[in-house]
């Protein structure tokens, strides 16, 4: 019986002691959990996220996208408790940076996202993949070749915003709803961009034909017409050789620089003006291979007697001698070594001479002795006939 | 311990000693409670550690019970699911869970819809129904869809079709009213979901009865909302214009009508049959009615268009069918290609009702005919396939004007009926002898056959 007593009832202090520290050891623990718990639910809603104003950008621009409804830290922290751990200890080494100025703008993503990421919703074994307009992709072997989904769809929740460079410190503040659905209106940012399919497919060899990707083969009407090949072509590209250049571009095996302008704002900082530049479509002819390829061949007008026959072609058309000839030799021409200045070595008639001449010459200069310093007398007395 | 032994004594002998003695052990448990000196620091410690111990039990037993209870592997459990189970892990929708979608958004509906989901379990103990169907109340609504199909997503309809979502979401088009079968391939509609096949469903199963026409929405949706629409209807509006057909009202429907039948007690046999052919006849009707439209012919002021280009990019009237008399000169091309004739022509796009099917026979014929069958041209095929289908009986139950008035083609017909091949043409709707009744031979459009006059036969058999 003495036993049992002492067993049972243990001495008042020491049970005190006892029932007190549990109690507050599990209070404490109880608060630490649910603390954590509802920290980490509440450190993860995109609202927290955006409560940092560099990330204005992004967050506007991913509640206009299509994925406003995905918050996200369901595409930039990857599955798993590991990495969710790593996000977070980030977070804080980022408030650090925050807090002490330290970080670097604008703020770029450190590493892309994972297929997992998309995966969690996006099942691409079942799903359908209907692709908008008439575009073929076989997604299926682009998975298997191990492409990930963000080197073509990149833009799809940002439209892009750090390449386009609107992430910047100063302008934070302007960001709103309607900034970002307006950034991310164009079509342009937001889904895949072509160049980025045709390059992917030059460098590894794959085939760049437009009836690979495009059910409509993309073929357009006016190339459809009898004489488009040997007559009409020419002149629909004088009219607009941009819009020839939209797909043959991709056709050309060598890369088609013309196009390549300075960007407005550095033509604006530079000269205080923005052109256009008007691409001459007998440039562009012998720029791209594609054209070359044609051009090449002798033409069938160019028979035994054409030496005779030339000229009064010449002064119906010139423009089409001179898509593959040249005045002079300047020595880029790859379509034809034959210049005009090969037998007509100075013809000069209705051409900017004087923006090469060395000396400089007031506009209506005529020809006096002092050009023969330089230029062969008979020559010039051919045509010029000294008053 | 206590509350068990009391019920236990209560059966058997509900007044004994005993009895009383066990309910004053709760009673003297409640008055030790009572009994407890407040006063004491060690007890309200005592107290404040039992009550936390409580919490945590309860708030972290309630969080385990709602996350099992959400999650798909819990709602297989009950085998009634399976159908459904394996047609949603089959879908396109397998990465996210059955309440996404079948609870709307929001702690209370979880909540509430716990508390009903207890009936299931007393239907899962005393008896599963004959077939599990979604009923009215549990309409997927279009706040679960939005929650992941931002209205910010650009809609790329599948091949040709054009498909203005925006205007169908401005007159308050739910999205399952066309997007039904998306995850379960409309299984209820198909009937194939009931007791005794649900053993049959595996993954490969599932599989195999994804078929495309069951999961993007169907044509004959399409056709029947916009009919009612021009009819000045707005069928969305009506819960049970969503979910499949309830086949226990639909029973009883039956039910009803059949007793209303035999109350009448007139020759109820005949009357049902002549009403169900009466409402056959008037359904066919209404389909010839829209496909006529679709094509372009008796139109009438309509909200909205049915003609094909409506939807359709690439839908283009094919060449042959421009030339000047393709109305009567079709058939030679029909014999020849019929398959291709069907491709467009095909009445059974044209109807919002799943046909049921078995899943037996459905899953023996994916076997054995995964290859196409190739068409050979074929008279009487296509003569049965021009009056049964209701594209072509829309014209060819007319008369045709070559027929002129039937006292000159009376005597005028015989020049037209020569040769075989010119019988051939008029056996496309005249049959040669009086149909047989009960036999499962196609009706012919017209009741006038040949030998209606011809008693006797033809001189030359070889001719006909």
């Amino acid at each position: 019986m003495e036993e049992e007593k002492e067993t049972r009832s243990a001495p008042p202090r020491f049970s005190y002691k006892l029932i007190k520290i549990a109690t507050l050891t599990l209070l404490f623990l109880a608060i630490f959990f649910f603390a954590g718990f509802f920290g980490l639910e509440a450190t993860s809603s995109s609202k927290f996220c955006s409560s940092c104003h560099e990330m204005k950008p992004e967050y506007y621009t991913w509640k206009a996208s299509t994925h406003s409804e995905v918050d996200c830290v369901n595409c930039h922290i990857e599955p798993g408790v590991k990495n969710l751990a790593e996000a977070k200890a980030g977070g804080v080494k980022e408030l650090y940076k925050k807090q002490t100025d330290t970080y670097s703008a604008p703020i770029q993503m450190p590493k892309d996202i994972p297929n997992s990421a998309c995966e969690t919703c996006h099942n691409m074994k079942n799903r359908e993949v209907t692709t908008s307009g008439d575009l073929i992709i076989p997604h299926d072997k682009h998975l298997a070749k191990d492409i990930d989904c963000v080197k073509c769809h990149s833009g799809v929740a940002h439209g892009k915003i750090a390449e386009r460079k609107v992430t910047f410190k100063s302008d934070y503040g302007k960001w709103d709803h309607s900034l970002g659905k307006s950034m991310m209106s164009d079509k342009k940012f937001t889904s895949p961009k072509m160049e980025t399919c045709m390059d992917c497919h030059q460098a590894r060899q794959v085939t760049t034909e437009c009836k690979a990707c495009h059910t409509t083969a993309m073929y357009p009407k006016s190339h459809k017409n009898k004489d488009f090949k040997l007559e009409s072509h020419g002149s629909l590209a004088k009219d607009d050789v941009s819009k020839c250049n939209s797909c043959h571009q991709y056709m050309s095996k060598d890369e088609i620089t013309l196009f390549n302008d300075k960007p407005a704002h550095t033509q604006f900082l530079s000269n205080g003006k923005i052109e256009t530049k008007k691409i001459n479509p007998q440039e562009y002819a012998k720029e791209n291979s594609y054209c070359k390829s044609c051009h090449l061949q002798r033409p069938p007008s160019h028979n035994k007697k054409f030496i005779n026959n030339h000229g009064s072609l010449a002064e119906k058309n010139e423009d089409s001698c001179l898509t593959c000839h040249d005045y002079q030799n300047t020595g880029k021409n790859k379509t034809s070594n034959v210049t005009c200045s090969s037998c007509h070595p100075s013809s000069h008639e209705g051409k900017e001479w004087r923006q090469t001449h060395p000396i400089r010459l007031p506009n209506e200069v005529k020809v006096t002795k002092t050009c023969y310093q330089c230029h062969y007398k008979p020559k010039c007395s051919s045509c010029h006939k000294e008053d | 311990m206590a509350i068990w032994g009391k019920k236990k004594h209560k059966e058997t002998d509900p007044e004994t000693r005993e009895d009383r003695k066990k309910v004053g052990l709760i009673r003297r448990l409640w008055q030790k409670f009572r009994g407890i000196d407040w006063k004491n620091p060690v007890n309200r410690w005592k107290l404040l550690f039992v009550s936390l111990v409580g919490c945590i039990v309860i708030f972290g037993g309630g969080y385990g019970v709602l996350t099992f209870t959400n999650s798909p592997s819990f709602c297989v459990s009950c085998h009634e699911m399976a159908p459904e189970y394996s047609t949603y892990t089959a879908s396109a929708h397998n990465n996210i869970t059955c309440v996404q979608c079948h609870i709307k958004p929001g702690f209370v509906n979880m909540i509430t819809h716990k508390m009903k989901s207890m009936k299931e379990v007393y239907y899962h103990v005393t008896g599963v129904p004959e077939q599990i169907v979604q009923t009215e109340g549990e309409a997927i609504s279009d706040e679960n869809c939005l929650q992941c199909h931002s209205k910010n997503r650009l809609v790329t309809a599948s091949g040709d079709l054009k498909v203005n979502h925006k205007g169908h979401i401005e007159e308050g088009v739910p999205c399952i009213s066309c997007h039904a079968g998306v995850v379960h391939a409309k299984i209820a509609g198909r009937g194939i979901n009931t007791e005794e096949v649900r053993g049959h469903y595996t993954k490969e199963t599932a599989e195999k009865i994804m078929e495309k026409k069951y999961l993007a929405p169907n044509m004959g949706t399409c056709i029947d909302c916009h009919d009612k629409v021009n009819n000045g209807e707005k069928p969305w509006k009506e819960v049970s214009y969503l979910v499949p057909p309830n086949p226990e009202e639909m029973e009883k429907n039956l039910d009803e009508t059949n007793k209303k039948n035999s109350g009448e007690a007139v020759t109820e046999g005949e009357n049902t049959e002549a009403t169900a052919e009466e409402t056959a006849a008037v359904h066919d009707e209404k389909t010839q009615g829209i496909i006529l439209q679709a094509i372009g012919k008796q139109q009438k002021d309509v909200k909205v268009s049915m003609e094909c280009e409506t939807c359709h990019k690439k839908i283009k009237v094919p060449k042959n069918h421009k030339v000047e008399g393709w109305n009567g000169n079709h058939g030679s091309t029909a014999i020849q290609e019929l398959n291709k004739c069907v491709n467009c022509h095909q009445d059974s796009k044209w109807s919002r009702e799943i046909p049921k099917e078995d899943i037996l026979s459905l899953l023996k014929m994916k076997e054995t005919t995964s290859k196409e069958h190739k068409y050979v041209p074929n008279v009487t095929v296509v003569k049965d396939q021009s009056r049964l289908n209701q594209f072509c009986s829309a014209c060819h139950s007319n008369r045709p004007a070559g027929h002129l008035e039937s006292d000159q083609w009376l005597t005028a017909h015989a020049d037209k009926a020569k040769t075989a091949d010119q019988k051939s043409e008029c056996f496309v709707c005249h049959d040669r002898d009086k149909p047989k009744e009960g036999t499962t031979d196609v009706k012919a459009p017209t009741d006038v056959y040949c030998q209606y006059c011809h008693r006797t036969g033809f001189k030359s058999d070889v001719n006909n």
